[in-house]
Parts: structure tokens; sequence; C-alpha cells
């Protein structure tokens, strides 16, 4: 019986690697954003606050940095696939910037739905999730990076 | 000129209200309840042992329009009860930032000091692993009495320049600080005493994703009741040092305090290395040493900080270390037989 169900464990663990690698980490901004792509160096500056306007813009636009809360491994892939931190060091790094005074940190959100919905209401958002994130194509957002998610 | 005529009219007409919506402001603080005891009879440490309230925090940002935000700190320190005339109520920062560029930011109102490594998150327990900042580049008396002289002012009301960008892939950032600086008699966030006004100033840059380095500077002349003519000048270098979950925090400063022609030379130094464990738990240990004159023998003093930071979810963490000060002769620990002694420290605290 215990050999049973540590080969049940031993498939769902495979079952799940696999689901896994053919995830995608997407980034999301506003429909009516004119960026249509960014690269790893300035999506890195954005979430450590170093890059908080939308310069290429023709009005004045902040950028609304948003995230997954830290609540699964999901979450730290994501954040060390796109800005090479990890999430609690990403915490203890913003920890120090907010209370400096030096900026305000990335807003967190419970699902990649209601990081597409914040995205898709605020001009300015930018938000990382998976491609699992469903509708969002419905809604007013748009891919400007594809990341093939790391094993 | 759009900005320059925007930054003009922040300063106008700085009394005039907004209505704020209120996704657009953001509230975040934090909390420590701290604990202290000496462990011998003799010392500058806490011999009866404390529980100490340390710190209720709030910390407002409003995001105003999309270049302007308006930030806060208020701090309620060691249970502030105002009619007893206990503790501590202030605003540790309350400032306008126009944001111009990324590279080219501008703020006024009182604002921290732009120095070193830990100032402007002196408070903020949540932000660094020990129980306290460090002190031989923060508050130098903790380790060799009232001889030694602040490096530079806490804060400073006056207007401030900052801004983050990059050279050949490298992020750096840099803070200019003109303040009215220190005063004796006036309250420094609202009246100088002379004409003359305080700089201070940083650049950091990480020369790799690992290797991060820095130097501060802060300059003033600050007004005495005796009419001295006092300078101030300090230089900081600071670095730190990534690899994995292995990290290093090293600063040195120099200070030259100059009174009636009498010019002291202060050097005050700390290295701290840390280890993250997967499990939330972080090993510390720090060491200091402060040389309050470098033209008196045996006025230096060091301190040796080991400890243990437990984070058992996000922001909420237990510190516990035990502080070694161990002064020279001619420290404020002259009068101990074997000058030195141990100090435990613990605190609770929680970052929102």
């Amino acid at each position: 019986m215990k050999s049973y169900k540590i080969k049940a464990l031993l498939l769902l663990l495979i079952f799940s690697i696999s689901i896994s690698q053919a995830q995608t980490i997407e980034i999301i901004v506003n429909g009516q954003n004119p960026v249509n792509e960014i690269s790893f160096d300035d999506l890195e500056r954005i979430y450590l606050g170093k890059m908080t306007l939308w310069e290429n813009t023709d009005e004045d636009l902040t950028i609304l940095p948003s995230i997954l809360r830290e609540n699964s491994i999901l979450t730290g892939q994501l954040m060390f696939a796109t800005i090479k931190k990890s999430r609690s060091k990403l915490n203890a790094y913003w920890r120090k910037k907010l209370f400096s005074g030096a900026g305000i940190p990335p807003k967190e959100f419970r699902t990649s739905e209601s990081v597409v919905n914040y995205v898709a209401s605020n001009p300015g958002a930018i938000g990382i999730i998976t491609s699992e994130a469903k509708n969002k194509m419905e809604l007013n957002v748009k891919v400007i990076k594809r990341i093939r998610r790391r094993k | 000129m759009k900005h320059l005529f925007t930054i003009s009219t922040i300063l106008l007409l700085s009394s005039f209200s907004f209505a704020i919506d209120k996704d657009k402001i953001q509230i975040n603080g934090y909390v420590s309840f701290e604990f202290e005891k000496q462990i011998e009879d003799e010392g500058n440490g806490d011999k009866k042992g404390s529980f100490d309230a340390d710190l209720f925090d709030i910390v407002m940002n409003f995001r105003v329009s999309e270049r302007l935000r308006a930030s806060a700190d208020f701090t309620w320190e060691h249970g502030s009860a105002s009619e007893d005339e206990r503790g501590n109520l202030a605003l540790e920062y309350g400032f306008l930032e126009y944001s111009v560029r990324d590279f080219f930011k501008v703020r006024f109102g009182k604002l921290f000091t732009p120095f070193g490594t830990y100032n402007e998150i002196h408070t903020a327990k949540p932000a660094f692993l020990s129980v306290k900042e460090a002190a031989s580049t923060n508050k130098p008396e903790r380790i060799v009495g009232e001889k030694a002289f602040r490096f530079f002012p806490r804060w400073g009301a006056g207007i401030g320049i900052r801004g983050d960008s990059y050279i050949a892939r490298k992020n750096f950032d840099y803070d200019l600080m003109i303040a009215n600086g220190e005063q004796q008699t006036e309250n420094p966030f609202e009246q100088d005493e002379n004409s003359f006004k305080s700089i201070s100033g940083r650049f950091r840059i990480d020369l790799s994703d690992y290797f991060q380095i820095g130097t501060s500077f802060h300059f003033d002349k600050p007004a005495d009741s005796l009419n001295q003519k006092i300078t101030l000048q300090s230089h900081g270098l600071e670095m730190r040092i990534q690899s994995g979950n292995f990290e290093v925090t090293s600063e040195v400063l120099i200070g030259f305090r100059k009174a009636n022609g009498v010019k002291v030379r202060q050097t005050g130094f700390f290295i701290e290395p840390v280890y993250y464990l997967e499990n939330g738990l972080t090993p510390y240990f720090r060491f200091e040493f402060i040389d309050a004159n470098s033209k008196i023998a045996k006025d230096y003093g060091t301190a040796y900080i080991l400890g243990l930071n437990y984070e058992f979810s996000q922001g909420f963490m237990f510190k516990f270390e035990n502080n070694y000060i161990k002064g020279s002769e001619n420290t404020s620990l002259k009068d101990i037989p074997n000058k030195s002694y141990n100090e435990i420290k613990a605190a609770i605290v929680l970052g929102f």
C-alpha cells in the first residue's frame, strides 16, 4: 500500500513538472500603453523601483508594477526568471527602499487574474503573470514579453 | 522649461490642498518591541533590564499626479504620551517629490540625510537584521561616550535631488541635499541660525549583480550657542558583496570637526557578514570600531555583535543578539576594571 502511495506521488510530481515546463511567463501592460516590447534590464529596473516613468509616451505616465503575493513557489520562480532576485530578497530590498522614502513597492495580488484586472484598469500598470491567466486577451491588456519558465 | 515651471509652482503653492483618490494612497508601516539587559554590573548598558515599546510607525505615500508624490513617515517612539512628556512623536520625513526624469527627481521638505548604509532606515527595524543600527557610524557615543561627535545629522529641512540611471548597463543612484544644517537654539526644520547651508550627498553603483559600492559626504558650518566657529566635514565609503546566501556589508567614515581652530579627526568602521539560511533564519555578526579623536591615545572603542534573525513570515521577525562593548583607557568606560561589558538585546518586529 505504501509503495502505491509513493508511486502515485511520483507520478503526480512528474505530471506537475511536465505541466510547469509548458508554462510561459508573460509580461503585460495596459492596452493603451504604446510600449510594445521591453528588455530584461528595463524590467529589472521597473521592479526595483529604479525606472518609474514610461518616458516614451506622449503623456505623463507613472509605471505601476504589480506582482503576485509571496504564497507559492511559482511566485518566486516568476520573480527570479524576470529580475534575478528571490522573492525574499526582493521583499528585503523593498523594505529598505520603502521605509527610507525612496519609492513605493509593486502592488501585490493573490492571483494572476487579479493582476490582469489591475493592469487592464490602470494605463501605467505592468504585471508579471503565467500564461494560464484566463481571459486576459479579452481585456484591455497586451503582452509585451514572453519568457519560457526555467526548468 | 515646463518642469521648471511645475517645480516653481509647487514651491509657491505648497499650501494648496488636493483631494486624492483612495487608490492613489498607500499606507505601510512597522512596529517594534524590544528588550535589553546588560549582563555585568558595570557598563553603559541597561543594567536593570527593560522592555521597550520601541516604535509604532506609519509611512504614507500619496501619488498626487503622475509625476508628483507626497510622502510622510510618522513615528511614535517609546510609547509616546505628550501629557506626561514621555516618549517621542516625530515626523521622520515629510516631503513632496517631483519626477522630472528617473535620473532627476526634486524633493522639498524634511528629509533624511542621505549618508551611508543605515541613516535612512535607522528607525525601520524590519529593514535590517540587527536590533540596532551600526553605532560606530551612526551613534558613536554609544560605544565611546559623549566625547564622540555625530558624523552627520539624522535629518535636514531643505531641498533634495535624487535619481537612478545606468552607465554601461551598471545601475547607479545618487542623492544630494541642501538643508539648514545643525542648530543649537532654533528648530533646524524651521529656521537657520546662520546663512550657511549644509550639503550632503551620496553616490552608489552596482558594479555587478553581486557587488555594490558607494560614497557619501556631509559638509556643514553648524551654529553654536557659544559663537564658536565650527565646521563639520565627513566622508564615507560603503560596499556590499553578495554571493548566493552570503552577504557582507562594510562602511568606513572619517569626520573632521573644527572648533575655534582645533581640529578633531574621528574614524568609524563596521563590517557585517551574514548568511541567509533557507528557512528564514539569518545569523549575523558585526564588528565595529570607533576612534573618537585621532590625537588622543587609547580613546577608541569596539563592538562585537553576534545575533540571529528569524523571519517567521513576510516582514514579521524575531531578533536576538549579544553586544560585547569594549572601551579603552580614555573612553567613557575608563572606570570599569576590565573596560568591557555584554548586553543582550531582543526584538519582535513587524513591517507591513
